[in-house]
């Protein structure tokens, strides 16, 4: 990072480039649910890590950096989208049902899809620990430097966003398995 | 039983950081006993959780490191044309710009020239980007001159209409003299 900091190496920044695009895309994707969009976040966050390379301080880890810059462009951008179509929300519902993707085709398919609608249903902070915790498999006091909360704060959080995830997963998981039939008849050869 | 655990007992006890109080309360509270397997069940299956992987946008593009090689001198170049027209010290700016990338062309080719992993794709495309910027300065300086040229003309113009008029006027206020 010091080589990209100090003299723009275009060598350096490559590599930073190509050790840490999927893990911000994953980021993206998970912060919006729209991968296409995600491809553009991640071009736009390292747009952004070259251009304020300069502002890197050196006592401070490069991995901390890339992920609050990264964070702080999916809030920016969550928030343009939601300014763009807040007339379309419904103001009465604090968690709007699932719609199933219509890809979703398998039994493991669909609860992935149920899992990552319940994900995205989910406040802003909420969906940021679940996603650095337990998809990044970051520890609390990485991801509390991040978002420069204490851990302890830290631990609340994930601790009510698990709260919340399984509250709107758990009674649409057993609605879909309740729905799915327990016997196929057997083919007639 | 009245006193549930709360969300963060849940969490430390998932983590496996169960007090004593806990493990006592939870032997009594199927409720909570419930809640912490519906937990643990939500984080299994946030961890195996499948995402649409990433797919290149436009298969024509020669390599990922290239695309954000050019987006980042884009960057620059947006930057190099406002700070020259815009800030008090527009010159310093461009000096600077210049020199960052000069250095960084500089830097690439010597690793290049050494053996290193092989970036030529970014470095051509950074030099055609030093290159693009060149000429965009060159036009936009033409440009420039251009409008000032004719603006200047414009003002002699007017300027000189409006002698005109005012000598006509002055004439007709007073036409015997």
């Amino acid at each position: 990072m010091w080589r990209v900091q100090s003299s723009g190496d275009a060598e350096a920044f490559a590599r930073l480039v190509q050790r840490w695009q999927d893990p911000i895309h994953r980021l993206c994707v998970r912060m919006t649910g729209d991968a296409a969009r995600a491809e553009d976040l991640t071009q736009e966050i390292f747009t952004k890590v070259f251009t304020r390379s300069k502002h890197f301080r050196p006592d401070s880890k490069v991995s901390t950096w890339l992920w609050r810059i990264a964070l702080n462009h999916c809030y920016d951008e969550l928030r343009r989208t939601k300014r763009r179509s807040e007339s379309a929300l419904d103001e009465d519902s604090d968690f709007p049902s699932v719609e199933l993707a219509p890809d979703a085709q398998t039994a493991s398919d669909e609860e992935c899809a149920l899992v990552r609608a319940s994900l995205l249903r989910l406040p802003e902070i909420s969906r940021t620990v679940l996603a650095l915790r337990y998809c990044e498999g970051l520890k609390l006091r990485e991801i509390s430097e991040i978002l420069e909360l204490p851990e302890s704060t830290i631990h609340s959080r994930i601790a009510v966003a698990l709260g919340q995830i399984t509250r709107i997963l758990e009674p649409q998981l057993r609605d879909h398995d309740a729905s799915r039939p327990k016997h196929f008849p057997q083919a007639v050869l | 039983m009245n006193n549930h655990l709360t969300d963060e007992e849940r969490l430390a006890c998932i983590e496996g950081r169960t007090s004593k109080s806990t493990a006592q309360h939870l032997e009594q509270c199927a409720d909570c006993a419930a809640e912490i397997e519906s937990w643990r069940r939500s984080i299994q299956r946030l961890e195996h959780l499948e995402w649409p992987a990433r797919t290149p946008r436009r298969a024509a593009a020669p390599t990922p490191l290239l695309k954000w090689a050019l987006a980042a001198s884009i960057v620059l170049c947006v930057g190099f044309g406002l700070g020259r027209f815009t800030g008090p010290n527009a010159a310093e700016i461009k000096a600077d710009l210049a020199r960052d990338l000069e250095t960084k062309l500089a830097g690439a080719l010597a690793q290049k020239q050494s053996g290193a992993t092989d970036l030529t794709p970014i470095l051509a495309a950074l030099a055609e980007l030093r290159q693009q910027q060149s000429a965009n300065y060159v036009s936009l300086r033409k440009d420039l001159e251009t409008l000032a040229a004719t603006a200047d003309a414009r003002i002699q113009l007017t300027t000189r209409r409006l002698t005109e008029l005012a000598a006509n006027t002055e004439f007709s206020r007073d036409p015997i003299n």
